[in-house]
């Protein structure tokens, strides 16, 4: 079968005006590398939820709930007072396998395989595998016997978590959990969800986020009724953000504050 | 023969006699993201999802997929099926009446093919013949849209656009000959609203 001429090509039997218009068209374009890890955080996330958890319309949101909550990603601050400690992540397995495709992605390399299943695995900048023992409750304290003469003992420092080593260092993964961990406490309590959104921006204070970021920050002002504030924002963000996907996104929650 | 190869290429730990790793392990939604999401992507841009929604409806298709994997018929085409749960989302997305009114601000790039600014004038043409094409390509139904753009924007030829939807090649040639005809059509009515003095 003989292939059609294209409208826009030399030949092709369109109309002048049609070919002006075809020919100012942008091509469908590819993926970013940021929005493939965005992604593929987001569908680790869904893979991670039971099929018969999912309930039509409302998937969604329970799976953006899980996102803290299932066990995914839990922040563990390392405990030491008076310390400049970093933030650490312990994250479980669907994340673990994003930040190594997002390393993979940087490098150009092939991600690498799930641990267990392949046998051959580089520890390397990842996280060792807590042991049974640790993951167990630590017992109850044995009550004195009677008569035992009792001192006041200053309860023992907690020792760090044995696996609270970085396990992702890769910076834009880390933003993109810390600002999904906003979003899901945005419905609930937008002033925690507030909290992480500063967090990020002193953490980040030029991430690649920064945009998300803001637009996460005048939500949750919004609902916590500072309109003047979240209107101020809001404006600025538009302002830096023309001609991008966010102008419409900031129009549409600045409407709403009228 | 065509279904073997199918199989092998879904199944590649099974031609190879050993088990599957993380990533070939069949029917799981992070594998079928891992090949597909790029092709998600593209298929919701062709069936006129705006930027700011492309990120939720992308979300919405592997939520589906995650839901739906175990109907797979793994002898058929995983695009065609892909695309299948895209074309049903984006129909839901097209009945939301915010989608309905909003009309999106389509970014231009800063400088021309030549590697010149362009004009202000030249600017909002673009940006003006943009707008007017996505709202011409609206009005047809999806598999049109989608046929037409792969063809006249994203220049595919009929044969990939065949592969990519899982449709034999006559129905791609039929279904452009219609999308081209409909566009047109579509031109004319808008062209004579305008010459009535209409908004559109």
């Amino acid at each position: 079968m003989k292939e059609p001429t294209r409208w826009r090509d030399a030949g092709g039997s369109a109309p002048p005006r049609v070919r002006e218009l075809f020919t100012s068209a942008q091509p469908t374009r590819k993926m970013t590398q940021l929005e493939l890890a965005r992604s593929t955080a987001q569908v680790a996330q869904i893979a991670a939820t039971p099929v018969g958890v999912l309930p039509g319309v409302l998937a969604k949101k329970i799976v953006m709930a899980i996102l803290g909550i299932g066990g995914a990603v839990a922040l563990v601050v390392a405990p030491r007072v008076g310390q400049d400690v970093p933030l650490m992540l312990k994250v479980a397995e669907p994340i673990e396998r994003v930040g190594a495709t997002v390393e993979a992605a940087g490098s150009g390399g092939p991600a690498p395989e799930e641990p267990g299943k392949s046998g051959e695995r580089s520890t390397e900048g990842m996280e060792s595998r807590a042991t049974p023992a640790a993951s167990r409750p630590a017992p109850l304290p044995k009550k004195p016997a009677r008569g035992s003469v009792t001192k006041k003992v200053a309860p023992p420092m907690p020792s760090p978590p044995v696996s609270a080593e970085p396990v992702m260092e890769d910076s834009i993964t880390r933003e993109i959990v810390m600002l999904e961990e906003a979003r899901r406490l945005m419905a609930t309590s937008p002033s925690e969800a507030l909290g992480r959104v500063e967090a990020h921006a002193r953490e980040f204070p030029a991430g690649r986020l920064a945009a998300e970021r803001e637009f996460l920050a005048i939500d949750a002002l919004l609902r916590l009724g500072r309109k003047g504030e979240a209107r101020a924002r809001g404006e600025a963000l538009l302002e830096r953000s023309s001609g991008t996907p966010y102008e419409v996104r900031v129009r549409r929650k600045l409407d709403e504050m009228r | 023969m065509d279904g073997v190869f199918r199989m092998i290429r879904l199944f590649p730990w099974a031609a190879r006699g050993s088990p599957p790793s993380a990533v070939e392990r069949p029917l799981d939604v992070v594998a079928v993201h891992a090949e597909y999401a790029d092709f998600v992507f593209r298929s919701l841009q062709r069936l006129g999802v705006r930027p700011p929604d492309l990120d939720d409806l992308r979300q919405e298709v592997f939520l589906v997929v995650h839901k739906r994997l175990h109907t797979f018929d793994t002898g058929s085409p995983m695009q065609a099926w892909l695309f299948g749960i895209c074309k049903n989302i984006v129909a839901r997305h097209r009945q939301r009446a915010y989608v309905r009114r909003e009309t999106t601000a389509i970014p231009v790039p800063e400088t021309s093919s030549e590697g010149v600014l362009p004009s202000p004038e030249e600017s909002l043409a673009t940006k003006q013949a943009r707008a007017e094409l996505e709202e011409l390509l609206d009005e047809l139904d999806l598999d049109k849209r989608a046929v037409l753009v792969m063809f006249e924007i994203d220049e595919l030829g009929c044969e990939e656009i065949a592969e990519e939807l899982g449709v034999p090649v006559g129905t791609v040639h039929s279904r452009l000959h219609k999308a081209r005809k409909a566009f047109e059509k579509a031109l004319v009515r808008r062209q004579a609203r305008l010459s009535r003095g209409g908004r559109r």
